[in-house]
């Protein structure tokens, strides 16, 4: 069963219409994300962990490492990064932590920090759920 | 040749002995002659031969000290470009000849890795969650300029690198280790006092001792991690024999 927070982030997804995404800090996510090309959504991934081995990955730190990502981006750990929003430009789909876990050096506690950090001026969709805040939005 | 050392002694949680004993350890320990120079907030009772540099303006990085914790130390790379370079940290003992290491030609600043770990066990199983570490940067050597990159890198993502990393070591691991851009010590040169199996012994034919505490006692509770003020038997024995 896939957790709360990334079934939200793929309902999202499924409502987004994009045709591309690009799925950033990945860390494990549910297979049905690997699977959306079906569903006419090309996508590529971005993690720093070398544990991952797919051909769908590119080894990297999107935020110090040269990296073009798509217009459509989505984040699953800003907990464990500078904001990318700082870095990259797009129409984001973000999602923050506040549980504190060693490594962990952005705890977010709200969807508007998410917005703030991330320099967010058109916002789709937030929602807060418990020790995860989920944003929605652009700032291209 | 040219030989430059230095150390750091800022705060109160290290006394001017432990300055004065590392210093009379490389001493007996490294056979061509150097300089060594303790950049510190308080050179009260240093040895005359040691030199100092003023510790309150050396750090150019406007962050609090829980980010990127001993930055500093970086500033030598862009300070310090002498045929052979080093710094070392206050709470090792250093207790075999280190002559060899200390001169090396060195393509890349040389750092120590973590051997007394399992790489992939403890440290890769964590990678992901940004929780690892395998480097430490208590013993560095490098030759002439060849570390100056580290230090205008640093200097050009502070912002990013700060916000990320709350020690060097961990920074210099995730961000440089994982593109090869450090030189490693080998192992049979550093151990880990508190850390190698049996702990609190002094680990045959290696040269450098670490006593580091701060990260055992928060990470791994081993509530028997001991300073080198607080070490008894042949360690208390050693690092007091470094007065002479």
């Amino acid at each position: 069963m896939m957790r709360e927070d990334h079934r939200i982030v793929f309902d999202w997804l499924m409502e987004s219409g994009w045709e591309e995404v690009s799925l950033v800090a990945t860390g494990r996510i549910s297979d049905r994300f690997y699977s959306i090309k079906s569903l006419g959504i090309n996508h590529h991934c971005y993690d720093m962990d070398p544990a991952i081995v797919r051909n769908d990955y590119t080894l990297c730190d999107v935020i110090f490492d040269p990296i073009t990502l798509s217009k459509n981006i989505i984040n699953f750990n800003a907990q464990k990064m500078y904001p990318i929003g700082k870095v990259h430009k797009g129409e984001f789909i973000i999602i923050g932590s506040a549980d504190k876990h060693p490594g962990d050096c952005n705890i977010v506690t709200s969807c508007q920090q998410l917005i703030d950090q991330n320099k967010i001026h058109t916002v789709m969709r937030t929602i807060e759920i418990p020790n995860y805040s989920i944003v929605w939005g652009c700032n291209d | 040749m040219k030989l430059e050392i230095f150390t750091f002694k800022w705060g109160t949680k290290y006394g001017p002995e432990y300055v004065n004993r590392l210093y009379g350890s490389l001493l007996r320990h490294i056979s061509v002659p150097f300089n060594f120079t303790c950049i510190t907030d308080d050179a009260t009772g240093l040895r005359k031969e040691i030199k100092t540099l003023d510790y309150k303006t050396f750090d150019p990085f406007p962050y609090p000290k829980d980010r990127i914790f001993t930055r500093e130390k970086l500033v030598l790379l862009n300070h310090s470009m002498a045929d052979h370079n080093m710094w070392i940290d206050l709470d090792v003992l250093v207790h075999g000849d280190i002559t060899e290491y200390v001169t090396r030609d060195l393509e890349k600043p040389t750092f120590i890795f973590n051997h007394w770990f399992d790489l992939q066990k403890r440290t890769m199983f964590n990678f992901g969650r940004g929780a690892s570490c395998h480097i430490n940067s208590s013993f560095v050597c490098w030759t002439q300029d060849r570390g100056k990159w580290l230090y205008d890198y640093t200097m050009k993502d502070i912002d990013k690198i700060a916000f990320t990393y709350n020690s060097l070591d961990k920074y210099l691991f995730y961000r440089h280790w994982t593109k090869g851009n450090l030189g490693l010590w080998e192992d049979g040169i550093v151990y880990n006092y508190n850390y190698d199996n049996p702990t609190h012994e002094m680990k045959e034919g290696y040269k450098i001792g670490l006593f580091n505490t701060s990260h055992i006692r928060i990470n791994d509770s081993v509530s028997d991690a001991l300073e080198l003020h607080e070490a008894d038997g042949w360690a208390k024995e050693l690092w007091e024999s470094y007065d002479a």
